[in-house]
């Protein structure tokens, strides 16, 4: 799952539980998926350590997708 | 009068000849009066800039050279650096060199024609791609905010490229760079960007392509405006940031990416939310999402509370009490008038018991039961109880109880009273009306049924229908003999 992806879905729990009306069952589920979610991306951010790849244009055949 | 072929001209003809010096100053005055101010497009050709500051040089076109001169305090005044193979207007007087013997132009001021050439091709370009729509707003695509792979296509050296992950290194260290090298000016620069837009439409997971290029003049920003260029950036697969040149520069391939930028740091910081901002989001959200949590259920208690509060549920819960205290006092009477004989009239209590408590079970069943639910349906969060609606339903409920009960609590009032009085005809007091009497121990707490049990000398009481009498017995016999005495 990308930051994008979780950051997202994270921001969509917490509207619906702040919208209210969510039953009791699932609004436990939604708050363990949202705080999963917001453990992770706090990692994503805080493990971040940049990568930089070089390609090369001039060589032909299957580039290196990572 | 004899003249010779080759003979001196009659010497009237001779005011007609000039000195080389004359006729040379004749074409320079000519010469500097036609042509004082004139423009001339040529390219350079044999370009030297002279120890002494001035510049010389060939403007050329297909056919012809014409010999220019630049003298030092003009050449001062050039803004861009003029060399062999550029295309230019120079503006000046043309003038004629007796000492040489040629005419040349003097510039005072060198402009780079391509700027107009270019901004020709540039405009009917443009033109063309808007007329294709590839630069309308529809084909706009966003980038996406959290970008995990970008895609650099810049030149390999320069400041460019380390200023670009610099950006995204400081900003959002999250995504990872793919540099692919191009050359941004010179004849390969058109096809190594086309060829990097080729591999970078077969990488995936891409968020986003920069193509960035740093300032330089318009002719060094010529590959951003070609067609070929222009049409890559056009059929990207991913979404393009473009950030070339300064400012003031918008190439052809600025008008059909993504989104343009103004610089190639921009571009980066387009591409790179701040890592700080989004650590705080992440937060702020985690925040909000244990607060709605709370809250949801924050809600559903204080409705539960409220309920508990109102009236109506203390009415409920009083008569309720009310209903166990008076059936429990009716049922302790009757036990009392009745253990001592209960074999006897176990069947007639129990009946009547039973009725009590089906009149009140029957009244409250379905309906406290439907109460139970909600209640603990709101405890729960049941989506079919909503908050809105359940609170009326729930106090509509418990007045239908409140009243229920208390009509349940008259029926079984009735039963007891009832039951009460059919039992009472059996009572031994309806009988001692009649005339009877029933003997027991002195202190009245058994009742003496048989002669068996009494002695002579023993004290007793006898029970009357109004009163009772200490009496001592003085004889005793078995039998039914008394009565024929």
């Amino acid at each position: 799952m990308t930051f994008e992806d979780a950051a997202g879905r994270l921001e969509e729990i917490v509207r619906r539980l702040e919208e209210g009306e969510v039953p009791l069952e699932e609004s436990i589920k939604l708050y363990e998926e949202g705080m999963k979610l917001g453990t992770m991306c706090r990692r994503i951010l805080d493990e971040a350590e940049q990568r930089i790849q070089k390609l090369s244009s001039e060589i032909e055949g299957e580039p290196d997708a990572g | 009068m004899e003249t010779s072929g080759w003979g001196d001209p009659p010497i009237e003809e001779w005011e007609e000849v000039y000195t080389v010096t004359e006729i040379t100053d004749a074409i320079r005055q000519s010469l500097e009066s036609e042509f004082s101010a004139v423009q001339v497009l040529g390219e350079i050709a044999n370009f030297k800039a002279h120890t002494s500051g001035h510049l010389y040089f060939s403007l050329r076109d297909d056919s012809n050279l014409i010999r220019t001169v630049v003298f030092r305090r003009h050449a001062g005044k050039i803004t861009f650096g003029p060399d062999n193979g550029m295309l230019i207007i120079a503006s000046g007087r043309i003038s004629h060199y007796g000492g040489s013997g040629q005419t040349q132009l003097v510039a005072d001021r060198l402009i780079p024609a391509g700027r107009g050439v270019m901004e020709l091709g540039f405009r009917a370009l443009l033109q063309k791609l808007m007329g294709e729509g590839l630069t309308s707003p529809e084909r706009k695509r966003p980038i996406p905010r959290y970008p995990s792979r970008l895609v650099v296509v810049t030149s390999e050296s320069g400041a460019v490229i380390n200023d670009i992950i610099d950006t995204l290194n400081r900003r959002w260290p999250v995504a990872e760079i793919v540099h692919i090298p191009v050359a941004v000016q010179g004849p390969d620069a058109v096809p190594s960007i086309v060829k990097a837009f080729e591999l970078s439409n077969r990488l995936e997971d891409v968020d986003a392509v920069i193509l960035a290029r740093g300032g330089g003049s318009i002719e060094d920003l010529w590959a951003f405006n070609s067609e070929e260029v222009a049409r890559a950036v056009a059929r990207s697969v991913h979404p393009v940031i473009t950030g070339i040149g300064h400012e003031i520069d918008t190439t052809v391939a600025d008008y059909v990416s993504d989104i343009r930028a103004a610089t190639p740091t921009a571009a980066a910081e387009l591409a790179a939310p701040p890592i700080h901002e989004v650590r705080n989001g992440v937060v702020e959200s985690i925040r909000r999402l244990a607060g709605a949590f709370r809250g949801s259920h924050e809600r559903r208690l204080h409705l539960l509370e409220y309920l508990m509060r109102s009236s109506s549920f203390a009415a409920l819960v009083h008569r309720c009490e009310q209903a166990e205290f008076k059936l429990d006092d009716a049922f302790g009477k009757l036990g009392t008038w009745w253990r001592t004989d209960k074999l006897a009239r176990a069947g007639a209590l129990d009946r009547s018991l039973n009725a009590i408590r089906t009149v009140v079970i029957q009244s409250w069943g379905a309906r406290g039961l439907r109460l139970i639910r909600l209640l603990a349906g709101v405890a729960a969060g049941d989506p079919r109880v909503r908050i809105a609606s359940s609170r009326g339903g729930i106090e509509n409920l418990l007045g239908e109880l409140v009243l229920r009960t208390g009509q349940s609590l008259e029926l079984a009032r009735r039963a007891v009273q009832h039951n009460v009085r059919a039992i009472d005809g059996l009572h031994p007091r309806t009988v001692l009306k009649r005339g009877y009497t029933y003997c027991t121990t002195a202190g009245g707490d058994a009742i003496i049924g048989r002669i068996g049990r009494l002695a002579v000398r023993d004290d007793v009481t006898v029970h009357f229908y109004d009163g009772t009498a200490r009496c001592s017995v003085i004889g005793k016999r078995k039998g039914k003999s008394w009565q024929k005495k």
